[in-house]
């Protein structure tokens, strides 16, 4: 091991034990903390302001009035609608005037693996005591975590939210059977975990994960053993709740689905069965579910 | 307090799915893991004005932003503490060191050197980004950096050095 991955290497392991005394507020404490910090603060704010509109008039006295004078149409924009740096947005330049001046059509430079990490679904903590078969938030496709092994985790539950929902995360937060939530995002965040190939086969480290996980799933009874290595594809997450710990999803060819409308009369369809399991970082399985053959 | 709105429902979702990584960058980047926190803190809080002032302002992907944020959130701070340091020198004839007693990790090794270099450490070997990319995070130029990483690289495998030997054969890159 070179000297940069050592150094990467227990870096991570020190944050890591460092974060287990780590203080997270909850959403609603952060909120009370900018409350809090309006108030604090009212003199510095209020000078603040007073400033800012003696150096806008200011401005406005030495560029701005000359510019009408003389032309009669300058129109200053104070403040613009959308602000240039935005995250998420990109400086495409000024907009050709017509089809007819624009230039070759070039490819742009694929995104580096990762470079989307949206959310996917939500982990779910239910208090004790709920079943994980009885929540059923409004709109959401529930995938209910079975506990797995002696030491499995009960409680679980995997939430797909639905695309017309804007917060999903609040919805669910405030569901009075919720204890936690946490967002399960497409790609982990381990550079060793992080890959794009269908079966992670340029992550060495990924693959016990899968292996495990496979295993899990004959264990349970999802796919017989002879399918157990025949998947489509492996995806790692995060485990957002349990430190550590990932989402493992391994999807598997399903049955044949009928034709959508419209669609020649000799072409087949089929559906992906998903299963996934939340494992330890010693690859231990501590629940397992199947996501419905719609989501996968 | 008031009831929340949009946008804070649009950070609340940052915020759940954001704040333990951003935090481990933090507790990289400054001295103490209660900075980090506090520096987090104040990363939401920005977000939190911005987000309220132009609703859709925090787009996907935000977590670019939100870590440029973060970085200067900690020069902010630091400058800061660095006042606040001057002013107890001028109150006091002597400010007690750090302790040199306790077993020297990598993560303390880093926590103590200079403000610049622990950055660019964090964000290489935590983020995996490299030099371009933390240069212009940084708003310097990737020669800086280089320079940056050489020297923390020093300093961390001196640290190491000490659980493996090995380590101090190799030549620092």
């Amino acid at each position: 091991m070179n000297l940069d991955d050592r150094i990467a290497q227990e870096l991570r392991a020190c944050i890591e034990a460092d974060m287990s005394a780590a203080v997270l507020p909850s959403f609603g404490a952060l909120l009370g903390g900018l409350q809090h910090e309006a108030m604090r603060r009212p003199t510095a704010r209020t000078l603040t302001a007073v400033l800012a509109v003696l150096a806008m008039t200011l401005m406005a006295a030495v560029f701005a009035l000359p510019g009408i004078l003389v032309t009669g149409s300058q129109v200053v924009h104070l403040r613009p609608t959308v602000p240039e740096t935005r995250p998420g947005s990109y400086n495409l330049g000024q907009a050709p005037p017509s089809t007819k001046s624009l230039p070759p059509y070039s490819y742009p430079p694929l995104p580096p693996c990762g470079s989307w990490n949206g959310i996917v679904a939500y982990l779910v903590q239910l208090k004790s005591g709920v079943a994980e078969g009885s929540f059923h938030p409004a709109g959401f496709t529930v995938v209910p975590l079975t506990p797995y092994g002696p030491g499995g985790a009960s409680g679980l539950v995997y939430a797909v939210p639905p695309t017309s929902l804007p917060t999903p995360a609040s919805v669910l937060l405030h569901n009075p059977s919720v204890q936690a939530v946490g967002t399960v995002n497409r790609f982990p965040h381990e550079a060793q975990y992080l890959s794009c190939y269908y079966h992670l086969s340029d992550r060495p480290l990924a693959a016990p994960y899968v292996a495990a996980a496979r295993s899990a799933f004959v264990h349970a009874g999802y796919v017989a053993g002879t399918r157990a290595a025949s998947d489509l594809a492996d995806y790692l997450h995060d485990d957002p709740l349990l430190p550590g710990a990932l989402i493992v999803q391994v999807d598997y060819p399903g049955a044949p689905l009928p034709p959508p409308p419209g669609a020649p009369a000799n072409a087949k369809f089929q559906g992906t069965d998903a299963y996934l399991c939340i494992e330890n970082s010693a690859h231990e399985v501590l629940a397992t579910g199947v996501i419905p053959a719609a989501l996968a | 307090m008031a009831s929340p709105t949009a946008p804070d429902f649009r950070v609340e979702e940052l915020y759940l799915a954001h704040r333990t990584h951003l935090l481990s960058v933090a507790a990289a980047m400054c001295r103490s893991r209660e900075d980090a926190e506090e520096c987090l803190q104040e990363v939401f809080l920005t977000a939190l004005h911005h987000e309220r002032e132009t609703p859709g302002y925090l787009r996907d992907p935000a977590w670019p932003w939100l870590r440029k944020v973060l970085v200067h959130t900690v020069i902010a701070r630091h400058a800061r503490e660095q006042r606040g340091r001057e002013l107890l020198h001028s109150l006091l004839s002597h400010v007690p060191k750090p302790g040199h007693e306790e077993r020297l990790d990598v993560l303390n090794a880093l926590r103590q050197l200079p403000l610049r270099m622990r950055q660019c450490a964090a964000l290489f070997y935590l983020e995996d980004l490299d030099t371009r990319a933390i240069a212009e995070l940084m708003d310097c130029s990737p020669r800086t950096v280089e320079t940056q990483l050489r020297n923390a690289r020093k300093h961390l495998r001196h640290a190491l050095g000490e659980d493996y030997p090995d380590i101090l054969q190799q030549e620092v890159p």
